[in-house]
């Protein structure tokens, strides 16, 4: 992580919640900046540039979506939508193909808090941006939230392509259950070890060939599991 | 009477053509011979019954006298005396009559034919009497034998022939009505051998020509049919056109083809219909089809024709009724093209409604809860409180646009059932109210997605609070191994829905008793809307027990906790 406090640039077009927003952000420790539209977040980007992007949907002049795929043009900078869209709506697609992460309106504060973090790890995590193949026939994607096996598309639910970052950033290592769960689960309530071995369980239902003999997810009994990528001669 | 058949008519006419003339010609040379034979026997006669009766003259005119004559004569001779008196007769029974009376000496004989026997009478010059010289009568055998030989002849070679020479002329036209009967059929490949230049192939040659045509036609008509089915109208109109104008040249064999499309407002004043222009031969020609769906005219194909090609009826037909089939498929993509631009601008509408309720409603929110925080002040709990209501209610207006919409996709997540619904029941704030949470399913995990599941079990257990009267809500998270499921029951102890009611309460805008509450009537709607677009269900079932009341039982689908 960034030596300095995690800067955040902060666009909405409502005044109100945009100062709220940014004094809760700031006394938990981010080091904020506003912008009220797509317009002046692309001037403030030109000055300076923050460890995360949080962006409105709707805003005049220049909306979060086309803001949103112009600063992903330009470089890999993490970015929440806030929007009052939810996963049901034909935008979230496209949504998803750009930002990190999305939160609908009305939130409280601190799930997105909770989210920020997250995302932030997530960075931290170092999992390269693209495609990830596990072996000729697999490949995550898991900035789109898919995999695909031997030229089938599988979607990916949240928690599942979380899960997979942290596992994807320990590439063929032991990923201790809780460190799972705190990634899977960080907004949820006393996750219990049940969710990540069931989520385990059908997570290896899409990318395994063979779900009963797994060889890309593998349990370390009683410690976590390990994600393996198999390299063309080893099988 | 059944007719009998061509070939047999011809064989029967063929008989009748070479036996009729034979015969006839038989008869009339019988006829002809048969009078010149008897007339120049009567001359060879009456000249020997001269001779015999010069010869006569005072010879004693007696039997010898006869037999003598009859042997000179070849013939018998009988003679007379004066006033016909019978005297003597080389053959008595011949009978011959008595002489005429024009017979006397000094006339010419007299030849008299009776019975197959002509006789020549002539006077004795002397006056002594009448000689007679008899013969029969001369046929011709010879020429009754040839003559019915030859008929026979005639009859067996029309037998023999007849039928070989009319089938020889029958034979093409059953062979034209064989390649018609496969015509018929739908071989269109079927031709006739067109040899020589009779009429029989010309009327092949004709044939072959109609067989063609029907063929072509055929092969546009499949074109023409394909092209219609390949027009979709998701396509789009520009689209639809290209695909149309590529096919009709295609199907048709046009030089080239624009279909021009009228817009909304129909054909622009002066346009017709415009029929097929007047043909040059020898020159291309353009042709019209009127795109119409019913009276509508919404646009019209025009294109131009190689003037090699015949253009008939037919093929104007065909044109025509693929310019009706792409009338059709452009008003449906038209209306497509509406009906999915009206649902964009629905779904943009109710985006933008959603971001202008909820975006206040957020700040409200939030100033209201810090508010709360720092002075106590219990008021403005109400505010955080009502505004979570009313943005519940704008994302339930948007959730049942969306179910409508089928655009609502599950984020499936596995969680513990019970602690969800203990968080709900704690977020209604109504600790007062009696409350049990029974977990008889331990060990299960549900699969669905969380929200949901909350929204779901935040409206269940707020209509028991509403309609559930005092007594306890019960709720129960239980298995059920068959599917597996996870069954949660929510029960109260209300009046209860009457029977009929049961479907009822899932209705959009439903209050039970009607008017009552102060509900939005999309809560239960919404809830199982979400259910089942999860792969869950959501229903009442009896109370099973005299205390009554109302249960609803929400079904999930649901994962066993193992490590793994």
């Amino acid at each position: 992580m960034a030596p300095h406090e995690p800067r955040i640039l902060l666009v909405d077009d409502d005044a109100n919640l945009l100062v709220f927003l940014a004094e809760q952000l700031k006394s938990d420790g981010f080091e904020v900046t506003t912008a009220r539209d797509g317009v002046e977040a692309l001037k403030r980007l030109e000055s300076a540039w923050p460890d995360l992007l949080i962006v409105d949907m709707m805003m005049p002049r220049l909306d979060g979506l086309s803001l949103a795929r112009q600063v992903k043009a330009r470089a890999d900078l993490p970015i929440i939508v806030l929007s009052a869209v939810d996963a049901g709506d034909s935008k979230a697609e496209a949504l998803e193909e750009v930002a990190e992460d999305y939160i609908t309106k009305p939130f409280h504060y601190p799930e997105l808090r909770a989210r920020i973090h997250r995302v932030l790890r997530r960075v931290g995590d170092r999992v390269p941006a693209g495609r990830l193949q596990l072996d000729p026939g697999l490949v995550l994607d898991l900035q789109r939230r898919r995999l695909v096996l031997d030229g089938v598309e599988v979607r990916l639910t949240p928690v599942e392509s979380r899960l997979l970052y942290a596992l994807a950033a320990n590439l063929g290592q032991v990923v201790p259950t809780e460190t799972l769960l705190a990634r899977g689960w960080s907004e949820t309530e006393s996750p219990d070890p049940s969710y990540a071995w069931v989520t385990m369980r059908r997570l290896r239902r899409k990318l395994e060939r063979d779900p009963d003999h797994p060889v890309f997810l593998e349990t370390v009994r009683g410690v976590g599991y390990r994600l393996n990528r198999l390299t063309a001669s080893s099988g | 009477m059944r007719r009998l058949s061509l070939q047999g008519r011809l064989l029967a006419a063929l008989i009748a053509a070479g036996i009729v003339p034979v015969v006839a010609f038989a008869a009339l040379t019988f006829l002809l011979v048969g009078g010149a034979l008897s007339s120049r026997q009567a001359d060879d006669l009456a000249a020997i019954s001269r001779l015999a009766a010069n010869q006569l003259v005072g010879a004693p005119l007696d039997a010898a006298t006869a037999l003598r004559l009859a042997e000179t004569t070849a013939g018998d001779a009988t003679l007379f005396g004066p006033g016909g008196v019978f005297l003597a007769s080389s053959d008595p029974d011949l009978g011959v009559p008595a002489p005429p009376d024009a017979v006397q000496p000094g006339s010419e004989p007299v030849v008299v034919t009776r019975a197959g026997l002509v006789t020549a009478y002539a006077a004795i010059p002397s006056g002594a009497g009448v000689v007679a010289i008899s013969q029969p009568q001369a046929t011709a055998p010879a020429l009754a034998v040839a003559l019915l030989a030859t008929l026979t002849v005639g009859v067996v070679l029309a037998l023999a022939f007849g039928p070989a020479l009319s089938r020889t002329l029958v034979s093409p036209l059953t062979r034209m009505t064989a390649t018609l009967d496969r015509l018929q059929a739908g071989d269109l490949s079927a031709r006739l051998p067109v040899t020589g230049d009779d009429e029989v192939s010309r009327l092949a040659a004709s044939h072959n020509r109609l067989a063609d045509a029907l063929a072509a036609r055929n092969r546009s008509l499949a074109l023409v049919s394909h092209a219609v089915a390949s027009l979709s109208p998701r396509d789009g109109v520009a689209a639809l056109v290209a695909t149309a104008e590529g096919a009709a040249a295609e199907a048709f064999g046009f030089t080239s083809v624009r279909v021009r499309l009228f817009g909304p407002d129909g054909p622009p004043p002066g346009a017709t219909d415009a029929d097929t222009g007047e043909r040059v031969p020898g020159e291309a020609f353009e042709v019209t089809a009127p795109l119409a769906v019913g009276e509508d005219r919404v646009g019209v194909l025009v294109a131009t024709q190689v003037p090699t090609r015949e253009w008939g009826e037919a093929d104007e037909d065909l044109l025509h009724i693929f310019g009706v089939q792409l009338g059709a498929a452009v008003r449906n993509a038209e209306l497509f093209d509406a009906v999915e631009g009206l649902a964009e601008l629905k779904a943009e509408f109710l985006r933008g409604v959603s971001h202008n309720l909820q975006t206040p409603l957020t700040s409200i929110r939030a100033f209201a809860t810090q508010l709360a925080t720092e002075t106590g002040d219990r008021r403005l709990g109400i505010i955080v409180e009502q505004s979570d209501r009313l943005s519940r209610l704008v994302s339930q207006l948007l959730t049942v646009s969306k179910l409508e919409a089928g655009t609502l996709r599950p984020e499936v997540d596995v969680f513990a059932l019970p602690p969800l619904v203990q968080r709900v029941w704690e977020s209604l704030g109504r600790g007062e109210h009696a409350f049990t949470l029974r977990d008889e399913a331990t060990g299960w995990l549900a699969a669905a997605d969380r929200d949901w599941v909350e929204q779901i079990v935040w409206a269940l257990l707020d209509n028991a609070l509403k309609y559930g009267g005092e007594g306890t809500i019960e709720v129960t998270v239980a298995l059920d191994p068959a599917a597996p499921t996870l069954v949660t029951t929510v029960r109260d102890h209300g009046p209860g829905i009457a029977h009929e009611d049961h479907e009822r309460v899932f209705e959009r805008f439903t209050r039970l008793p009607a008017g009552s509450g102060d509900g939005s009537g999309l809560g239960l709607s919404v809830a199982r809307g979400l259910a089942e677009a999860m792969g869950g269900r959501l229903e009442t079932v009896p109370p099973g027990d005299e205390d009554g009341g109302t249960v609803f039982a929400l079904r999930l689908p649901a994962e066993r906790i193992e490590e793994g």
